[in-house]
């Protein structure tokens, strides 16, 4: 029920205290409909706190959240059917089967019980665990778990997905799977908030992200513009073939700096410019003419890790 | 409206991961045979070998039929209510549930039936053994409904009682232990102290007045069909439902609030407020008709009339302190916010620069210790004034009792401040070194050395000794009791009083001065 205009998310002057600590420190942020928003930092950084108050489920030390332009405060349950919540260790009920399990909260949910074994179907096949719905939760792997809790996630179509490090503890092939899973759902147009502090997790799909160090957001927006704002310098790479005296000299004439040699393999450099991909295919061509021994010359792209790099931000896994 | 129960999910989900048919063929055939062995024990023993007839056989069988089934509903299910509470709480499946739109109602009717299905289907099976005995033995129809709607009222005050405690708990092992420990203490502990002190109030946590005042006659038990409040006969029943009902509804709002979110205090201060005025009416009431005169129960070996009544009215009087404290203390603790919520809630207020609403949960709990000394006071003078009419000696007056109510009020305040000011390990550990501690240590120096005046300079702190003393120095006036006959209680010096008073006054204004000042800055 995203209104025209309203963020699905809107977070002001957020603050979460345990005692005397700051777990969430006067977060300001806003999350177009749409959007597939990664909120990425290290353990301890405040992601789970935020992700709990964003669901109503813990009340912040002070600041004002709203989904889809409600609030949450003030009106808890209608802000809460907006969304759908999925906690890091994602419990499901053991001594249920699959679909038993999805039919509680189906029914919880006040799906009609005419379409709520349809709704199961559907959101069982959305995770992929067709073959599993009538096995009990117990015998299931723990990737198969993250994908249940999802399928419960979904059941009540909410068009706002908070995902709190949904893939922790699974191995890479299950944590593609989910990746798989989590695109589909971004291009049915839900909005999704996904926290991970495993960067290239969320690299691949998040279009908007946020960074979060001891409890404060030190950065978001679009991915790209975030990018744009961190890093003002284009990266070059340049793969040599064998070792060549005159290629640094070469460099600087073209107008290249900050020259620096791989610490692990001394035949690739890194460089820094301020031209368009045009000059890099010219730059190429010269270095070939005076007969430097190359064999890869391209941009490298800034991604999510050179973010935190550039912040300084530590603990990254 | 709320959900039927075969309805509501969550009791779908009981049914299905506590009953699936192997489970409940096994629990069905394990309690038909138990119950059978019941039976046969009683029911055929006596009429086969007849020892009586068989009416008066299966109103015999009857009773532990009955005990059987309490044992499942109360013992058992609430203990399964209390563990699976906090296993689901502790799992993450509550948060699930908050987010879901169902009532609050139907999620706690939904957890309360669900997770103790087993125990009602156990329940269930006895009931046709249970139902032969009515038959067999004669018994009213109505009246053993009544009883069982009267059963399952205590039931679902246990089980409501095991639902907090699962919420409150930090692992599912403690909070069955907690659950079946609170039932204990409920349905056994309290009203045997009551009845020392002659509040018979506490004997309405249990079923078994229903059971004796509706089928009493034909089960050769006791039959006492009414209670002295406020010297007015009033019928039992009605009490056990006005109690219990009370009660229920306190514990269902203890559970609304934690719905809606699990770091709210289960009371909140108006509640506990309104419990506490209406714990004190039934307390005093039910003590009114005690003092002043001599409590059967405790069928004292005194020297005379006039002694006996003494004692029995220092033991009301020392009763309405104990459970006023146990009261007070219970509904303070559970009110007041630690250290990290208060200054949450001074940091909320400033922020939005708004004074922090007195009832909300971060606000401090002063308030509520003034008014709890405040009508404690009230009620005191009011039992005073009962007891007095039989008072031998009319010099006596109800300022006899300031300093106990002093010491009483003195102690509650320094709890409630340390509460406020400590963070919760800190304020525990506080209260084991200057209230746990001294007791333990004072009922060691009574025992080895029966030494009464070492053991009260011991527990100065706690007020309980002090409290004592004054309380019987204050009816051996009342009462002109024989000076040797005070003399032989060995009373210390009413100094050990003066310095109670004086030590947990000073401990109060402290507390509460350092309480003052974190607030101004």
């Amino acid at each position: 029920m995203s209104t025209d205009g309203v963020p699905m998310i809107s977070v002001s002057d957020l603050n979460v205290d345990y005692g005397d600590v700051h777990a969430v420190v006067n977060v300001n942020l806003e999350i177009p409909a749409g959007e597939v928003f990664g909120l990425i930092g290290p353990n301890g950084a405040g992601k789970t706190s935020m992700m709990r108050v964003l669901a109503g489920l813990q009340e912040p030390s002070f600041g004002r959240v709203k989904i889809s332009g409600i609030d949450l405060e003030e009106s808890p349950r209608l802000a809460q059917a907006q969304l759908g919540y999925m906690p890091d260790f994602a419990p499901v009920d053991e001594e249920l089967k699959v679909w038993e399990f999805l039919e509680l909260y189906a029914a919880a949910y006040g799906i009609p019980a005419d379409k709520r074994r349809e709704r199961i179907d559907y959101c069982i096949s959305l995770v992929n665990l067709d073959i599993k719905s009538d096995a009990l939760c117990k015998g299931l792997s723990r990737g198969m778990k993250q994908r249940i809790t999802l399928a419960k996630t979904l059941l009540h179509d909410p068009p706002l997905l908070i995902l709190d490090e949904p893939a922790s503890g699974l191995d890479p092939k299950a944590r593609m799977d989910l990746r798989d899973i989590f695109r589909g759902l971004a291009a049915r147009g839900k909005t999704v908030l996904i926290s991970s502090h495993i960067l290239t997790e969320l690299s691949a799909f998040c279009t908007s992200i946020g960074v979060m160090e001891q409890g404060h957001l030190r950065v978001s927006g679009k991915l790209q513009d975030v990018i744009d704002e961190l890093a003002p310098k284009k990266q070059l790479t340049i793969e040599l073939l064998r070792h060549s005296d005159d290629v640094d000299e070469i460099l600087s004439d073209n107008g290249v700096s900050d020259i620096t040699r791989d610490s692990n393999d001394s035949m690739k450099l890194h460089c820094t410019f301020d031209n368009d991909r045009d000059w890099i295919a010219s730059l190429l061509v010269t270095l070939v003419q005076k007969g430097v021994p190359i064999c890869g010359i391209y941009e490298r792209q800034f991604d999510v890790e050179d973010i935190f790099m550039q912040l300084g931000v530590e603990e990254v896994s | 409206m709320p959900l039927l129960p075969w309805h509501n999910p969550l009791v779908i989900a009981g049914v299905r991961r506590r009953l699936r048919p192997k489970a409940a063929v096994t629990v069905a055939v394990i309690t038909a045979v138990i119950s059978f062995f019941v039976y046969g024990i009683v029911y055929l023993v006596a009429t086969e070998r007849e020892i009586t007839s068989s009416v008066i056989a299966a109103r015999w069988a009857f009773t532990p039929i009955y005990y059987m089934q309490l044992f499942f509903l109360l013992f058992l299910g609430t203990g399964a209510i209390a563990s699976g509470v906090a296993e689901n709480r502790l799992e993450g499946h509550m948060d699930y549930q908050r987010m879901t739109p169902m009532s609050p109602a139907d999620k706690t009717i939904g957890y309360l039936l669900g997770l103790s299905i087993r125990e009602h289907f156990m329940f269930a099976v006895t009931l046709p053994f249970a139902l032969y005995a009515v038959v067999a033995g004669e018994m009213p129809f109505l009246e053993v409904l009544e009883m069982y709607l009267f059963l399952f009222l205590t039931v679902t005050l246990y089980h409501l009682t095991g639902f907090v405690a699962g919420l409150l708990a930090k692992n599912p092992r403690r909070a069955g232990m907690t659950a079946r420990f609170i039932i204990i203490v409920l349905y056994f502990v309290l009203p045997g102290i009551g009845k020392l002190g002659g509040a018979s109030l506490f004997g309405h946590f249990t079923a078994d007045t229903a059971l004796q005042t509706l089928l009493g006659p034909e089960l050769a038990m006791a039959s006492p069909q009414s209670e002295m409040f406020f010297g007015i006969p009033v019928p039992l029943l009605l009490i056990t439902l006005c109690v219990q009902s009370m009660f229920i509804f306190v514990l269902f709002t203890a559970t609304t609030r934690k719905w809606r979110n699990e770091r709210l205090h289960a009371i909140s201060k108006p509640m506990a407020t309104l419990l506490f005025g209406t714990l004190l009416v039934l307390i005093v009431g039910s003590l009114w008709s005690q003092v002043g005169h001599e409590i059967a129960f405790l069928d004292m070996e005194t020297e005379g009339e006039n002694s006996a009544v003494a004692a029995s009215t220092i033991m009301v009087f020392s009763m309405f302190f104990l459970f006023s404290f146990g009261m007070c203390a219970f509904l303070c603790m559970s009110t007041t916010p630690d250290k990290a919520n208060a200054i949450k809630g001074a940091r909320r207020a400033a922020r939005n620069n708004k004074r922090l609403h007195f009832t909300s949960d971060e606000a401090s709990s002063q308030w509520l210790v003034v008014f709890y000394a405040m009508f404690t006071g009230i009620a005191l003078i009011g039992l005073f004034e009962i007891g007095s009419e039989s008072f031998s000696s009319s010099a006596v007056g109800a300022e006899s009792l300031l300093l106990p109510w002093f010491i009483f009020a003195s102690v509650l305040a320094w709890w409630q401040g340390l509460r406020e000011l400590l963070e919760p390990r800190l304020f525990w550990l506080s209260i084991g070194v200057l209230w746990v501690v001294p007791i333990m240590a004072s009922i060691v120096v009574v025992a080895a050395w029966d030494s009464v005046e070492a053991a009260s300079y011991l527990s100065l702190t706690t007020g309980f000794p002090a409290t004592a003393i004054s309380l019987t120095q204050t009816f051996a006036d009342a009462f002109s009791l024989d000076p040797s006959e005070v003399e032989e209680l060995q009373l210390p010096s009413t100094f050990v009083v003066y310095l109670s008073a004086f030590i947990n006054g000073a401990l109060a204004l402290a507390v509460s001065v350092t309480l003052w000042r974190r607030r101004q800055s």
